[in-house]
């Protein structure tokens, strides 16, 4: 049967699933396509490198600050600089803000939806059942701290939501002493409020429902992650390690060496390629330790670490990893939640840091040559690699995000649950809800560069029988 | 206040911060931002004023045309990935917390694609829309923000 894929009209794009059912109306196949940002490295071709991390945060209205700092960092490399250790640490104290607010964002308000009402009626299926369930007081709190970590983010970065404190060696302003006990005040709350989530979520992740859930989707693939010298979580900085399905490490190289060990597969119909382990090879859209299919993202980073950078964290990790590597899809919710937690109490310890308000911000740069930067954003590993000319213009500029770490993930995360749910033909809104439930747990990025209003990105799902298509939905517009 | 969305490098769709731009230079008094955020952010922005307009690029056949978006119309759905849309987080927003009034106008753009700068069309269209922006604000007897 002939795929065919609807063209992107407009770079918001929409996610699409194509479901195929057999004879027996049960599924054979199905596959998620991501739109994918088009048209951006050509763009950047010509620019000044020092322009780079200003313009990247602009792809993305959702991750600016991964963006921001994987283009700063992909700068550090390519002038062949290593930023001052105070500029390393405010980096990173800006970093764990937005990935305290961003995990918030979808451990509340987006993928949580699923875990805390996702039986519930389409109407009540949104964050407004969710505080219906939960209670506005904890919504309050959610908003409250939400803006703590964006504050801290406009007290560092220089603007609100799209920092311009990046530069090749270092960072353009530091760090008052009023700004710090300012930071350390919304940190230490932050902290509070990641022990109460964790309550809160901990008390979801021990119920039935979620053991179903659990059992959905488990895909025995490689993660890749980036860790601290300890094998500890970093999301700014470290090497990136790779565990086998066992958990064995498989490999551990710098940042600038990431892509020597992955390659990318094409698929005639998908848009967005798919990354995976150059040494282990792609075997297809298929698990296991003889298929180079990696995970990144929330469980990614936690299968390739030894433990968390933090007290609270560490605990919680060490319940997580209580039987080794957690291959359950699901389990990006339980990592995430733990990140988030960790995001707060590094918050607080690095703005508690001595240097941290030290006016030793930046390094001499060097020449200009190629460069690559990786960093975690919120939902994986976010590479950014860059070859500028003498002149430090760019002549050259790659760029692969999280979510194209995850596409074959996702894939095999919608197929197996489509599988499992629809049977003999029959799909409803709640077995539909549930098949997409799968693609959620990877937060996935399906809108980089989209802001707009009235914030409309549609879901089309196409389900083919033998006679062709059978029904096509537009989901959740 | 004032918010103008929009992505800069998106060609046309920078729009609404140009606008934010203009009234930013022209009403010191007023409380503008320019910003490139998904729905949940953006409410978040405005939560707290009493009165908030909101400038964006929507894209449309008659492009050019200046529209205002009500945002009643705006259908809340479930969410599908990695925002919730703004109608929904407006919606939310309001249980727990004061929302402002909210006025919302839409200048109708093509498809945006990568590149800086206003279409001369579309650029034409920012008098008229800054002029609308005031005389909403003057409606609230300069009350915004």
């Amino acid at each position: 049967m002939k795929i065919s894929i609807d063209p992107i009209t407009r770079l918001e794009g929409h996610g699409k699933i194509d479901i195929f059912l057999d004879e027996k109306g049960n599924v054979k196949e199905a596959y998620m396509q991501i739109p994918e940002l088009r048209g951006f490295e050509q763009f950047c071709k010509g620019r000044k490198a020092e322009d780079m991390p200003l313009i990247t945060e602009r792809i993305c209205g959702v991750c600016p600050e991964a963006h921001h700092f994987a283009s700063t960092k992909a700068l550090d490399d390519a002038f062949n600089v290593e930023p001052t250790s105070a500029a390393k640490k405010i980096r990173e104290l800006l970093y764990n803000a937005y990935f305290f607010y961003d995990h918030c964002l979808h451990l509340y308000y987006l993928g949580g939806v699923d875990l805390i009402v996702g039986d519930a009626p389409k109407e009540e299926r949104n964050i407004l059942g969710v505080i219906k369930k939960v209670g506005l007081e904890i919504g309050k709190e959610v908003i409250k701290h939400r803006r703590y970590a964006m504050e801290i983010v406009k007290t560092i970065g220089g603007r609100e939501i799209h920092p311009i404190c990046g530069v090749p060696g270092g960072v353009t302003k530091q760090i008052s002493e009023e700004e710090r006990d300012e930071i350390i005040k919304k940190a230490e709350s932050c902290v509070e409020f990641g022990k109460f989530s964790m309550e809160v979520f901990n008390k979801i992740f021990e119920s039935k429902e979620f053991a179903k859930l659990y059992e959905m989707d488990k895909l025995e693939t490689y993660y890749m992650g980036i860790v601290d010298d300890k094998n500890h979580v970093n999301f700014y900085d470290g090497k990136v390690r790779v565990v086998d399905p066992d958990g064995k490490e498989f490999a551990k190289v710098d940042a600038k060496d990431v892509l020597n060990i992955i390659s990318e597969h094409v698929e005639e119909w998908s848009y967005v390629k798919f990354p995976y382990l150059k040494d282990v090879g792609w075997k297809g859209l298929v698990d296991g330790k003889d298929s180079g299919i990696y995970r990144v993202g929330p469980l990614g980073r936690l299968n390739v670490a030894e433990g968390m950078s933090t007290p609270i964290a560490m605990e919680e990790y060490k319940k997580f990893k209580e039987n080794g590597i957690v291959h359950s899809t699901f389990g990006f919710y339980q990592a995430r939640m733990i990140e988030m937690v960790n995001a707060a109490e590094r918050m607080l310890k690095l703005a508690k840091d001595k240097e941290i308000t030290s006016d030793k911000i930046r390094n001499e740069i060097g020449e200009p040559g190629e460069g690559v930067g990786v960093i975690e954003a919120a939902r994986g590993t976010l590479i950014h690699h860059y070859k500028l000319n003498e002149k430090g213009l760019v002549e050259e500029a790659n760029m692969i995000v999280a979510t194209t770490n995850n596409n074959a993930g996702i894939n095999m995360s919608v197929r197996n649950a489509a599988k499992k749910l629809i049977k003999g033909g029959e799909v409803d809104d709640i077995l539909l809800n549930k098949v997409e439930s799968a693609f959620r747990c990877y937060d996935p990025c399906l809108a980089c560069a989209s802001h707009s209003l009235p914030g409309e990105m549609p879901l089309m799902v196409s389900i083919y029988n033998k006679n062709g298509l059978h029904k096509k939905l537009v989901r959740n517009v | 206040m004032v918010i103008g969305l929009g992505n800069p490098l998106l060609g046309d769709d920078g729009v609404g911060m140009e606008v934010a731009s203009v009234i930013e230079k022209e009403m010191p008094h007023i409380n503008v931002k320019k910003a490139c955020v998904g729905g949940m952010t953006l409410a978040e922005m405005i939560a707290g004023y009493k009165r908030a307009v909101i400038i964006d690029a929507i894209v449309g056949e008659k492009e050019g045309e200046v529209v205002e978006l009500d945002i009643k119309n705006m259908k809340a759905r479930s969410m599908v990935g990695h925002d919730v849309d703004f109608a929904t987080a407006v919606k939310m927003l309001s249980r727990i917390t004061e929302m402002p009034e909210i006025r919302i106008l839409g200048i109708k753009i093509g498809k945006p694609c990568f590149r800086e700068g206003l279409s001369p069309h579309i650029k034409a269209t920012i008098p008229q829309v800054v002029e609308k922006v005031k005389t909403i604000l003057e409606e609230g007897n300069g009350s915004a923000g």
